[in-house]
């Protein structure tokens, strides 16, 4: 399992370094962009955070999330290069459907595989990410939440002294 | 406690509600981000409070609230709000912690909320569904009148 979920991983990121290698992105409008690869990322990890007390019903309403936020990013790349765009929506269908994958094992309550699945839309979340300039990327903690934390993580949200 | 519950509606010129100072607060989400456009409102103690909160999310039908409680029962009133569940809006019927809340927000959708200022002190607001109040949180201070 472990071997399968790196090999996912290594796959992706020779695809996006590939992309990478013919030269700097630079982009029309970053900040959308950057927008976008937020939101994606804080429905990852929205998904993640229902692993831990064994959420699995949620879990089709945060792939939803997910399948909605999609679309930020390719309205975020409208006006972009077609070559761009096309690698991008590319691994964005890759996302989505490692997404879908998670829907589907929801049903099963297979801790194991579900874990599995959630993970692989992470590493096609990153593999994603490293499309874009670094400094477009999301930052797990810097995702709104306190300094060194990140959401879902245990102890993720407000200061100690007021939680 | 107090829980809206209906669409925000034209502000009042007001400028005292029951003898206190009305203070409108304004707040919103950061676009579709699980985030809110501030982590720190304030008001005077003596204050009658309306808040208005914007779900600003554009493509992700992300439902959110903003609910006000006493610091120090932030893990107990999230556990609170996801154990009552969807059917019940992700809010529990009654909880120590809980002093206002607005009705849940639908995507692109405004709420309101009316209340007395709690005595002087900080407070926490957050948004009550699962998962969110990790990053969908705030400091309320309420200061001396």
């Amino acid at each position: 399992m472990l071997i399968r979920r790196l090999l996912t991983l290594l796959t992706a990121l020779v695809g996006a370094t590939a992309v990478l290698a013919a030269g700097p992105v630079s982009l029309q409008s970053p900040d959308k962009v950057k927008n976008a690869l937020r939101v994606l990322a804080y429905v990852q990890a929205d998904m993640a955070s229902k692993l831990p007390n064994l959420a699995y019903a949620r879990l089709p309403h945060e792939v939803q999330e997910f399948q909605e936020a999609a679309p930020a990013l390719t309205d975020a790349l409208a006006g972009e290069p077609r070559e761009l765009r096309s690698t991008v929506e590319t691994q964005l269908r890759k996302a989505v459907a490692a997404a879908q994958q998670v829907e589907s094992l929801s049903k099963t309550g297979d801790a194991t595989k579900i874990a599995a699945a959630v993970a692989a839309v992470d590493a096609q979340l990153q593999a994603l990410n490293q499309l874009f300039p670094s400094e477009l990327r999301p930052v797990r903690d810097q995702l709104g939440v306190r300094p060194g934390m990140r959401p879902g993580a245990q102890g993720a949200g407000p200061p100690p002294d007021l939680r | 406690m107090l829980v809206s519950s209906g669409l925000v509606q034209a502000a009042d010129s007001a400028v005292r509600t029951n003898g206190r100072p009305l203070v409108q607060l304004h707040i919103t989400t950061k676009g579709d981000l699980l985030e809110f456009s501030t982590q720190a409102l304030s008001c005077k103690a003596d204050s009658r409070v309306r808040l208005t909160f914007v779900n600003g999310a554009r493509y992700v039908d992300f439902d959110h609230n903003w609910v006000l409680i006493r610091s120090g029962t932030f893990d107990a009133f999230v556990a609170a709000a996801t154990q009552a569940g969807a059917e019940h809006g992700w809010m529990p019927a009654q909880h120590p912690g809980m002093i206002a809340a607005t009705a849940m927000a639908h995507k692109g959708q405004t709420v309101s909320v009316e209340f007395n200022a709690p005595q002087v002190g900080r407070y926490l607001y957050i948004c009550s569904m699962p998962g969110h109040s990790a990053s969908m949180w705030g400091v309320f201070t309420v200061t001396a009148a």
